[in-house]
Parts: C-alpha cells; sequence; structure tokens
C-alpha cells in the first residue's frame, strides 16, 4: 500500500484523476451506447485500460505475497503490453469504418497484422519475457504503435478536409475523437523514444515524466467524454 | 547532476512546443474548414436558387408549347372543319333538295368530327385520369387514341412489377411519352412503334422505339444537346423527376428513345 501510495505521489495523483475519468467515461459510453453505433467499441477499450490500471495496483499490493510475489506483477506488465494490442486494433477498427479510400482501408488492414506479429516477436524477442516484460521492449512496441495511428489518423483528417464540408465539426462525435487521439500520440511519442534513456540517466525524473501519459490520456477521454455528448448528426 | 537537469529542461521544452503547435495547427485547420463551409453553403445556396429558376423557366415553357399545342390543333382541325360546315350551311338551297341533303349531312359529319377532335385533346390534356387510374391506364387510354387515327401501329408492354408513384411524377412521365409519339406523328413517318415500360425495385426504364426516317446525331448515341424544342423538352422534363434520358438514331433506321426513372 505505502508502495502504492508513492507511486501515485511521485506522479502527482495523475493517474487518480485518469481513473476517475476513465469511470465516467465508461458510465457515459453504456448510457449512451445506441447514439453512435460507430463508438460500440469503445466501452471495450475503456475497460481494458481500468484492467490495466486495476492489475498494476493489485501487483503493488501483492508484493508482500507469500506465493509467487512477483506473479502479479508479471500479469500486470502482461496485461500492459496485450492493452497495446487492444488500443491499436479498436483505433484501427474506428478509422477503417469512417475512411473512405479503399487504399487506405487495405493498407490499415496490412499495418495491423503487421504489427501484431511485430509485438509477438518482440515479446520473445525479450530474453526475459518469461519473468517480465523489459521497458525498452514496451516503449518501442508503443513508439510503433503510435507511429502507426497518427498516420491513420492523418489520413481521417485529410480525407474530412478534402471532401465537401458539409459536417458540422461541433457536433461531429469522430472530430472531437480524432482531435483527442492525435494530441495523444502526438504528444507521448517523444517521452516513449526517451523513456529508455530517462529511466537510466535520470531514474528520479522516470516517475513523474510518466504523468505525461496520463496526462494526455486524460485529454483523450475527455474527448471522448464530449464525442458522446454531441448532439445527434446535423448536417448543412 | 546538470546534465541530468539540462534534459529535463530540453524535454519539457519539446512537449510544450510540440502541444503548443498542435493547438495552433488544430485551430488553424477548424478555421479553414469553417471557412470552406461557409463558401460551400453559399454555393448550395446559389445552385438552388439557379435550379428553381431554371425548373420555373421549364414549367412556363412547357406550359407555352401546350398553349401553341391547342392553338395549333384548333386551327388545324377544329377551325377548318367548322369553317367548312358554315360555308355549306351558308349555301344551302332549299330548293335542290339533294343538294342540300347532301350539303347537311357533310356539315354534321364536320361537326361530328370536331366534336370529336375537340373530345380527343380534351382528354389529352386532362390530367385527372392519372390522378384516377395511374399511369399506365393513361398510357393504354392514350395508345389506344393514337391507334384509332391509324396512322402506325403501337405495341405497349409492361414487364416488371408497376409502383405506383406520386400523381405529379406520374403527370411528367406520362406527358414525357405523350411527347415522343407525338415527335413519332409529326416528323417519324413510322409504320411501328412500341412502348416498353420496365418496372425494377428502385427506377422505371422507359424505351420508345420506331422504325420510321430516323436522324442524323453525332455519335451513335445523343446526350441531347440540339436545339430541336419537343426534344428539349422531353429532357428538361425528364431531369426534373431526376431522371436521364438517351436517344439513339440514325438516318433511315428509326429511332430509339430510353429513359431512366429513379421511384
Amino acid at each position: 500500500m505505502q508502495r502504492l501510495i508513492a507511486i501515485w505521489e511521485k506522479s502527482y495523483y495523475t493517474e487518480h484523476l485518469l481513473v476517475l475519468v476513465l469511470c465516467l467515461a465508461l458510465t457515459i459510453s453504456i448510457q449512451k451506447r445506441n447514439k453512435y453505433k460507430i463508438l460500440n467499441r469503445i466501452p471495450v477499450y475503456i475497460v481494458s485500460l481500468l484492467m490495466v490500471f486495476i492489475s498494476g495496483s493489485v501487483s503493488c499490493f501483492a508484493t508482500d505475497a507469500k506465493y509467487h510475489p512477483g506473479l502479479f506483477s508479471e500479469l500486470a506488465e502482461y496485461i500492459d503490453y496485450s492493452f497495446t494490442i487492444v488500443e491499436m486494433v479498436t483505433f484501427s477498427f474506428f478509422y477503417y469504418q469512417l475512411i473512405g479510400s479503399l487504399i487506405v482501408k487495405k493498407l490499415i488492414i496490412i499495418l495491423n497484422i503487421v504489427f501484431c506479429l511485430f509485438c509477438i516477436y518482440m515479446f520473445f524477442m525479450d530474453q526475459g519475457f518469461y519473468q517480465s516484460m523489459s521497458q525498452v521492449i514496451q516503449s518501442e512496441v508503443y513508439a510503433v504503435e503510435a507511429v502507426i495511428l497518427l498516420i491513420v489518423c492523418l489520413f481521417f483528417f485529410i480525407e474530412m478536409f478534402t471532401k465537401p464540408p458539409y459536417i458540422d465539426l461541433k457536433n461531429e462525435p469522430i472530430f472531437w475523437i480524432s482531435t483527442g487521439l492525435l494530441f495523444f500520440l502526438t504528444c507521448t511519442l517523444p517521452y516513449s523514444l526517451l523513456e529508455s534513456h530517462i529511466s537510466r540517466n535520470i531514474p528520479s525524473f522516470y516517475p513523474p515524466s510518466y504523468s505525461i501519459f496520463y496526462i494526455f490520456y486524460i485529454f483523450l477521454f475527455l474527448m471522448i467524454i464530449r464525442a458522446y455528448l454531441c448532439k445527434p448528426e446535423k448536417t448543412i | 547532476m546538470q546534465a541530468g537537469k539540462n534534459d529535463i529542461i530540453i524535454f519539457l521544452l519539446v512537449t510544450t512546443v510540440i502541444i503548443l503547435l498542435l493547438t495552433g495547427l488544430i485551430i488553424m485547420l477548424i478555421y479553414l474548414y469553417k471557412k470552406k463551409q461557409l463558401t460551400y453553403q453559399q454555393n448550395v445556396e446559389t445552385l438552388k436558387l439557379d435550379h428553381e429558376k431554371n425548373l420555373m423557366a421549364a414549367q412556363l415553357e412547357m406550359q407555352e408549347e401546350t398553349f401553341q399545342h391547342i392553338s395549333r390543333e384548333i386551327h388545324d382541325n377544329i377551325s377548318l372543319s367548322l369553317t367548312l360546315a358554315k360555308l355549306h350551311l351558308n349555301t344551302l338551297n332549299l330548293q335542290e333538295q339533294e343538294k342540300t341533303s347532301f350539303q347537311v349531312n357533310s356539315s354534321v359529319e364536320l361537326i361530328s368530327k370536331s366534336i370529336t377532335n375537340l373530345s380527343g385533346i380534351s382528354k389529352s390534356l386532362n390530367s385527372d385520369i392519372i390522378s384516377s387510374q395511374g399511369l399506365i391506364k393513361a398510357l393504354e387510354n392514350e395508345i389506344q387514341r393514337i391507334r384509332e387515327t391509324g396512322l402506325f401501329a403501337i405495341d405497349f408492354r409492361v414487364t416488371g412489377e408497376p409502383v405506383y408513384m406520386d400523381t405529379k411524377k406520374e403527370l411528367i412521365i406520362f406527358r414525357i411519352v405523350q411527347e415522343a409519339f407525338n415527335n413519332i406523328i409529326k416528323h417519324a413517318k413510322a409504320t411501328n412503334a412500341t412502348l416498353v415500360l420496365h418496372y425494377t425495385e428502385r427506377t422505371l426504364g422507359i424505351k420508345v422505339t420506331d422504325n420510321g426516317v430516323g436522324f442524323e446525331m453525332p455519335g451513335e448515341v445523343y446526350s441531347v444537346k440540339n436545339n430541336k424544342a419537343g426534344l428539349k423538352n422531353m429532357e428538361t422534363r425528364t431531369r426534373m423527376i431526376h431522371g436521364d434520358m438517351q436517344i439513339t438514331s440514325r438516318d433511315g433506321q428509326g429511332s430509339v428513345l430510353s429513359f431512366n426513372i429513379p421511384f
């Protein structure tokens, strides 16, 4: 428990705030699940992220466990690693439904297959994967995911601006989610590229710097909440 | 220690710059999108106004055509017959019984012919039959009227499951087919004509063919750019109901008019 509180303090309680925002987003997404069919998979994504935090918190509590004290920590890391794939698939499917270009759709499928294979390859490349996941491997995998999703997100924005401008941006849920995702990916990518350098050379800065992820996740989920609160489709 | 602090400062600076750039980019994109939307809205309004103007002009033109058609029919057929009947009756000489009898019978025939012509014009212009009996029945009556003139044989076929459309739309379709047959009567010198209505799930296909003299067009399929008023009328009417029209014709080889009307 002390360890958990210490982690929270070092991240300026942003993890707390994120969990609160996640719970709010989950409530709203379940309440309004029939409003926008395109957002059907968002509750699954939110629950997956909550599982990551729950498993992380449980692993902190279980460090003093008599039997298999490292088991929960390993599980938490595997869940965190798997979440990267869930995140990739959720947003890829989201944009697959939105983007009209057949070439981009095929590209999304190919990138997803390549990414999944890459994840599996990196998992087994990690020499100690059966004991715990290396932070370097996780950062690299996340960086690749971020680049792929950024490309897909940018394709969506390009298509949106080249088509006739008949949608009302203020009431368009897709716009809000894409903006949130763009901010999240762009602002966390530099950190994930520098993560191993920070953890090696400035270990004291590592926990507070990780709060960048939480801050931009909060922003992303606030955008998702805003998306759900949009009024039904209004075109000009 | 100092190197570590520098790294932190650089890292925070870079992140702040990225956030600011991204915020600026999103604001600029929203501004440009709104501007594009405003221009698009203005273009749509202009197009709507233009379309309404064209529609009104087309409707006035069609009205004028109808009045001219009535005027021509009255002048060419009815006026002549009644003038002749009047002439016969004016020159009656009761003393010449045989001649008088012939003149009276002739006048009766001419007046009957005028009544029939007037009745025919009235029926062909009356749109009540569309609202009461539908398009197919109205076309059957029109074809029967043309058959009675003996000018050419007409084969009428309906395929697919008939769909009843809005009365106004059916009236426009009726006028299109009427115009097509008027053209065959006036110009084609045909001996046979066919009218096929083909109903599908979403569209009505109309095909009018004749074995007349045809006319020369650039290319095999003509997308209606000439100045012939009848054809132009048909094209305008077809566009009014969001359909499309194709004409295929060659000198001496008859004509085929095809229309595709969505429900």
